[in-house]
């Protein structure tokens, strides 16, 4: 879908995301919204920077040593914000190369690093619209409900009124993540433990969060029979949220260019989207 | 085979989750997505058997200690 026909294109969407992608705010820059660049800058360059003084930068050091290579972590949510993952990973890295003590505050500081990642997605997706539409308020609807989504899988659909699909999004990846840490009795609940799967787990968002702040301190006592398919229900939990984001995305950007959200394309366009018409 | 049925339970299980958000994110609308789910599981369960079949024929043909 391309940009609506009245409000010209504000520059390349694509060039703009990448560079958001780069740093945050660069791609607002590079389209003369300096206080929108500002603002996503401070908003995800603050969080990453306050999730590296709580973790102390020790985040990848979660990885085994044996898996530790140049681009190792680059499947974790903090590559959402690319300039600070590769910062991160040039400045920290895997540590001294010894074993040391994480801080107390670890697991609560590369939740934040890790946020950090998603916020600089919604500010992506943000500038991105914002490039083909000329509109920069209606853009910040469809940026703000992928990230309502991923806050909470269904919330996104909830907000734009298809209270089915949010009610059977909610109840499966919940669900299944519920299933996955009563499988796995709560191993999943650790990134020090399982990397990997904890980022694909993190994308299911405040469900995961909050079960980590709550159980993610449980012991392992014993062996825990079903612990790998746990792991796997929690991170497919998480990965599939990111289609019911991408899902509230498409209805969200169809609706702004004044397509027809139930029709898979798009159908006719209106002269002016419903939300630039708003 | 209590630990096989098992399994096999824990799989259809997520086999419905995951059909289900693939029929959402490729059909905008409810009904029709809903509609299309007995086949869309039909799909992913049998190409699933098959992928295990292909599977263990190949364990058993190249990787077997026997």
């Amino acid at each position: 879908m391309s940009g609506s026909g009245k409000d010209p294109q504000r520059g390349d969407p694509t060039v703009a995301t990448l560079l958001g992608w780069f740093v945050p705010g660069a791609g607002h820059l590079l389209l003369g919204e300096f206080a929108s660049a500002l603002l996503a800058f401070a908003l995800v360059g603050g969080l990453y920077a306050l999730g590296l003084s709580l973790s102390g930068g020790m985040a990848f050091e979660f990885l085994d040593p044996e898996l530790r290579g140049a681009l190792a972590p680059i499947l974790s949510p903090e590559a959402g914000t690319l300039g600070g993952f590769v910062w991160q990973l040039r400045q920290y890295g895997y540590g001294p190369g010894y074993p040391r003590l994480f801080p107390e505050t670890v697991r609560l500081g590369s939740a934040l690093c890790a946020t950090a990642g998603v916020a600089n997605v919604v500010t992506m997706v943000h500038v991105h619209l914002f490039a083909r539409t000329g509109n920069l308020r209606a853009s910040l609807r469809p940026a703000a409900l992928v990230g309502l989504a991923w806050l909470v899988p269904g919330l996104g659909h909830l907000v734009q009124g298809r209270r089915l699909r949010a009610a059977i999004v909610f109840t499966l990846l919940v669900g299944l993540f519920a299933a996955g840490t009563l499988l796995a009795e709560g191993s999943n609940l650790s990134r020090e433990r399982h990397f990997y799967y904890w980022a694909g787990q993190f994308l299911l968002g405040a469900p995961a969060q909050l079960a980590e702040a709550l159980f993610g301190a449980t012991r392992v006592t014993g062996p825990i029979p079903y612990a790998e398919a746990g792991l796997v229900y929690g991170c497919v939990a998480g990965l599939l949220n990111v289609l019911a984001m991408i899902d509230v995305y498409g209805w969200a950007e169809a609706r702004l260019l004044g397509l027809d959200p139930r029709v898979r394309g798009g159908g006719e366009r209106s002269p002016q989207g419903e939300e630039l018409r708003a | 085979m209590n630990d096989l049925l098992i399994h096999l339970a824990l799989f259809l299980a997520i086999s419905i989750a995951i059909v289900t958000l693939g029929a959402f994110y490729s059909e905008p609308d409810d009904a029709r997505a809903l509609r299309s789910l007995p086949r869309r599981l039909a799909t992913f369960v049998i190409g699933c058997v098959v992928l295990a079949v292909v599977m263990l024929v190949c364990e058993h043909t190249f990787a077997s200690l026997g």
